[in-house]
């Protein structure tokens, strides 16, 4: 009975999704609905197998992989060693976080004129927007963590002797990882978002490009095929952050293995 | 009681936060491996005075003297036991007993290790040394706390209330394992308490803190191991506690 009931819980979360994809097939070839607008998805899927075995498919997809994680590296960098400095300094604080809050409530994406203005149009502007988009969170949750690390821990710390660059390795960076990673993993779905925008709008590779190129040629199945693509990309990286993130916090009693 | 001998010498300490004055010019001569209870109302300033003691806090005047040496800061003779265990949740059991190891550097990591686990094996916890802290219960947990306070062999060891937040079935065990270790390791220990029986049932002499200062001195010489229902206990702590309730 119990297993039984696993089973059902497995099944469960994709009977819906797979309903869907079965009807729209069956909409798209008895053509319920213009299959010109509703491509099927044995089309879409013909039409991804293509552009693979071509190698677009694969330079589109390098060219926005590369974005994201440099975007993510320089971003996210800067956003961790901000948030620890001002973590760590009161009077780095004082100094840099009112004035980091006050961008942070410019959304990043209103920046786009401006920057295709400064920076054209080339790899540098894409940088810059998704570096913006992911260094909020990180900083935010950096700070944030840093900051609320039970001072109980350091005072005890303290009286073991343990030296500053102890202090920070043993206790404060450990006490504020969960923060940090609520903080990329934040970061994360902000990086696709921003790339996303960034390549419809103004590029020459990547797939936006490649959606906004095909929608000039009316192939709605490259369209949806991109969609997909990203939203695959999207769930890959937030589970790429879990798995590290379990790894990592694995003495943390909500990741705590069941024995 | 010779001045600057060995043993702890407390030399006229002040403390004042603001205008608040928690402790005046309190005096103190404690010898080498006393047991001492220090007990008081909330606000007298017997936790203060443990955090002048663990170099937590500076006096605002007046100075401590450890076996000839005037006290400064941060000291490894010195140990803390807190309220709360303050264990590390992403070390294991034994990682976190090796802290206590942190100011010996000559130490191998491996030595380190094999040092915790004995230590661990004494306070009673031989098996859980690869285990997350918060799998432990409270006591558990105070356990390895007091292993890791005890694994480098200080002269002093400060308990801060550390069983304040256990059962009492828990408390009387922890009692046992404090005073096994204390005849064991001899050191001074100071344990501020709200506990009366607790205070009569560990020390060799407990302290009354009153308005910063030391109200009540008084020596226990009754005969260990003490029982709770024993009279003479019962008797000295109706004596105390009829003591602290009188001020008010």
């Amino acid at each position: 009975m119990k297993l039984k009931n696993n089973r059902l819980d497995g099944i469960l979360p994709w009977v819906l999704p797979v309903a869907l994809i079965i009807f729209w097939q069956l909409a798209s070839t008895n053509e319920w609905i213009t299959s010109r607008l509703f491509p099927a998805p044995t089309v879409i899927v013909q039409t991804g197998y293509e552009l693979l075995v071509s190698g677009i498919l694969l330079h589109h997809l390098g060219i926005s992989t590369y974005r994201a994680i440099v975007g993510l590296m320089i971003g996210g960098g800067l956003g961790f060693i901000l948030g620890l400095l001002n973590g760590l300094s009161p009077l780095a604080s004082k100094l840099l976080d009112s004035t980091i809050q006050m961008i942070r409530n410019v959304p990043h994406l209103a920046l786009i004129p401006l920057i295709i203005i400064w920076l054209g149009i080339g790899e540098t502007a894409k940088l810059f927007l998704v570096s913006l988009g992911v260094f909020f969170p990180i900083y935010v949750n950096t700070y944030h963590g840093i900051r609320t690390v039970d001072r109980g821990l350091i005072e005890m710390g303290k009286v073991y002797g343990l030296n500053s660059w102890e202090l920070f390795k043993k206790i404060i960076l450990p006490g504020a990882l969960p923060s940090i990673f609520v903080g990329l993993r934040y970061a994360l779905g902000l990086m696709w978002l921003t790339l996303i925008v960034a390549e419809t709008i103004a590029s020459d590779s990547g797939i936006g490009y490649m959606a906004m190129n095909a929608r000039e040629f009316m192939q709605t199945d490259v369209i949806i095929l991109s969609i997909t693509i990203y939203a695959l990309l999207g769930k890959l990286a937030d589970v790429l952050a879990k798995i590290i993130e379990e790894i990592t916090l694995k003495w943390h009693p909500s990741y705590a293995k069941k024995k | 009681m010779e001045q600057g001998g060995s043993g702890l010498h407390v030399q006229n300490i002040s403390k004042r936060f603001g205008t608040v004055q928690v402790l005046e010019e309190l005096e103190l001569s404690v010898n080498q491996g006393e047991f001492i209870s220090i007990v008081g109302r909330s606000g007298c300033g017997k936790s203060t005075f443990l955090r002048l003691l663990a170099g937590l806090d500076e006096p605002t005047s007046g100075e401590i003297v450890l076996n000839n040496k005037k006290m400064q800061g941060i000291n490894p003779e010195i140990r803390v036991m807190f309220q709360e265990s303050r264990l590390l949740p992403w070390l294991t059991v034994v990682e976190n007993v090796a802290i206590g190891l942190n100011s010996n550097r000559s130490l191998t990591p491996a030595d380190r290790t094999k040092q915790a686990a004995e230590m661990l094996d004494k306070v009673g916890l031989k098996g859980r040394e690869n285990e997350w802290p918060h799998v432990l219960s409270g006591g558990q947990k105070q356990r390895v706390s007091l292993a890791r306070a005890l694994i480098s062999r200080p002269q002093l060891l400060l308990l801060d209330e550390p069983l304040g937040a256990l059962d009492a079935f828990t408390r009387l065990e922890m009692h046992q394992l404090i005073y096994n270790l204390w005849e064991e390791q001899q050191f001074t220990a100071f344990l501020v308490t709200h506990d009366v029986s607790e205070a009569i049932s560990l020390a060799d002499r407990l302290l009354l803190l009153e308005n910063g200062n030391v109200a009540l001195d008084q020596e226990i010489t009754l005969k260990r191991p003490r029982k709770r229902d024993d009279r003479l206990v019962s008797e000295l702590e109706k004596q105390v506690i009829d003591r602290v309730m009188k001020v008010h």
